[in-house]
């Protein structure tokens, strides 16, 4: 375990960012943090490298608070969508001061990692495309090999095939140097494989702390005739409802097993897994934010 | 002294160690601005100096000062430019903080040798041949002591520690929130003169300071400001959020 979060709320004057959260990470997992805008995926980031303090609860990287502490720091690195660089700068002086601070920096890596994404190494960083500068952060988040790195939004304006490229190069990379990786994005189909265990977060709070695996089959499509539909639907949570004419569609919350299966089959009523980013659609679209509040969509 | 508190300092020494060569080998443009002003402002003087009459070149110059305005600029900007992509890499702001004052350290002690021998130039060649006391304009820096040496280092450690405390406040405050802070301080600034005027205080202070020589005023207790800025600035940066 290398980070341990505890109650940690977060109040901007009368913004509760954060409302008593609390999870753990584990070493060598690849962790996807989803959720909406404003979720409070970055404040989460900004918390877990210090770059905020907690308005309350505890939180523990690498076995120590993280604020102001150079030993967790230099083993963390947090590559955000928002990263600033100084106006002068090009692409080496962003990678050569990425190198003085990241200790398990690899130079080779990053060159590397450079030619893949056609990055102009002499080009001034404000002159990049949008996507050529999330790329930056991509090479620094990668060649850094921190054993716990955070990527959030790390791909604003790249296009697909340097995502597949980013998301390759981190599989790769990850085999040979395993670390912790927490990857927050909003295209939750192209890293549904890529992550090993999901955190989701809705209005502040953690609604979902599961293993992606398990996560998959504990949500399901319930598709049939509307009476039949109801009734596998009924002792199960329904997360989501849509019913067009005789038909009813249910998402439904809870382990479907082999008997499960055989009394939808009986019914009538076709059960089919979601994919996660419908999942995570349909756990963050109520009202009130909450995994068990049921909704219905006329 | 635990043995952890021990590793903690020597963690923080070797990080504010790679901040400052950070700053000091990645981009060397912004240390290289004031001395590219100070030429500028030299080569404007000898010009000037050349086309006038030497029999009425007694002029005085305060060119040397541009190499003081500048530095105060580059080191306020320098906050704003380094510490939001500095501590966004996880630096510390303490590790940034102390890489920055090692920088400013340095790069004053660096400056004023460059002011101190030309200094030393301009007084062998006899005002460079032309009535141009361009590094010493007010006769404060007549030899090549090492008096003379902290005469121009100290002022320049001075504004690049203001520079460093005033571009904390408005990286930590914002705009807004650095001018209200300034009309702030010129309030509490006008007051304390106004009650210093009300105790009849002003005679033995300007008694105080015209005991003191210029040479003393800027290379003693220009320190005290000097360090109040330095420590100050840290105070309004370890809570900025990057």
């Amino acid at each position: 375990m290398i980070v341990a979060v505890k109650d940690v709320t977060k109040r901007f004057r009368d913004v509760v960012a954060l409302g008593g959260v609390s999870f753990t990470l584990r070493e060598n997992t690849i962790y996807g943090l989803l959720g909406r805008n404003g979720a409070g995926k970055t404040t989460l980031m900004q918390i877990l490298t210090g770059q905020q303090v907690a308005t309350a609860g505890t939180v523990e990287v690498f076995g120590e608070q993280p604020y102001e502490n150079d030993a967790v720091l230099a083993r963390t690195c947090f590559v955000r969508e928002s990263q600033r660089y100084p106006d002068d700068y090009r692409v080496k002086h962003a990678l050569r001061a990425a190198a003085l601070l990241f200790p398990n920096w690899d130079e080779a890596y990053a060159q590397s990692l450079v030619d893949d994404f056609r990055l102009p190494r002499s080009r001034t960083i404000k002159k990049l495309s949008r996507g050529m500068l999330s790329a930056v952060g991509l090479v620094i988040g990668l060649a850094a090999r921190a054993p716990l790195t955070l990527f959030d939004e790390p791909y604003l304006g790249l296009d697909a095939a340097a995502r597949q490229l980013f998301y390759d190069r981190l599989l790769a990379d990850y085999a040979e140097h395993p670390r912790t990786v927490m990857l927050s994005t909003h295209l939750i189909d192209e890293v549904a494989d890529l992550v090993e265990h999901v955190l989701v977060i809705d209005q502040g709070r953690l609604i979902v702390d599961e293993d992606a695996d398990r996560l998959r089959g504990q949500v399901v499509l319930a598709t049939g005739p509307a009476d039949a539909a109801r009734a596998f639907a009924a002792p199960r949570t329904v997360l989501h409802q849509t019913t067009v004419g005789p038909v009813a569609r249910f998402t439904l919350r809870g382990e479907v097993d082999a008997d499960a299966r055989a009394e939808a089959e009986r019914l009538g009523v076709t059960v089919t897994p979601v994919s996660l980013q419908q999942l995570v659609v349909s756990l963050t679209t109520g009202a009130a934010g909450s995994a068990t509040s049921k909704e219905t969509t006329p | 002294m635990t043995s952890l508190a021990v590793d903690r300092r020597a963690i923080l020494a070797s990080r504010a160690l790679a901040v400052t060569r950070l700053q000091l080998t990645t981009n060397l443009l912004p240390l290289a601005i004031p001395l590219v002003v100070l030429a500028g402002s030299f080569v404007v003087n000898v010009m000037v100096f050349s086309a006038s009459d030497r029999a009425q070149a007694e002029g005085t110059t305060g060119g040397v000062a541009s190499i003081y305005f500048a530095q105060l600029v580059v080191a306020w900007a320098s906050v704003h430019q380094n510490f939001s992509f500095t501590v966004g890499l996880n630096a510390t702001r303490g590790a940034y903080y102390l890489g920055s004052l090692a920088v400013a350290v340095l790069q004053s002690l660096v400056y004023g040798l460059v002011l101190f021998v030309l200094n030393i130039l301009e007084l062998a060649t006899g005002d460079w041949g032309i009535g141009l006391a361009f590094f010493d304009p007010a006769g404060l820096t007549p030899d090549a002591s090492p008096a003379t040496y902290l005469v121009y280092t100290v002022p320049l450690a001075f504004v690049t520690m203001l520079g460093l405390f005033l571009g904390s406040v408005s990286k930590r405050f914002g705009t807004r929130g650095f001018f209200l802070l300034s009309i702030a301080a010129f309030l509490v600034g006008g007051l304390v003169a106004t009650l210093i005027t009300h105790l009849n205080g002003w005679e033995p202070i300007v008694e105080w300071l015209a005991r003191q020589s210029l040479r003393a005023v800027l290379t003693g207790w220009l320190l005290v400001p000097t360090v109040l800025a330095s420590v100050g600035g840290w105070f309004v940066l370890r809570r900025a959020v990057p």
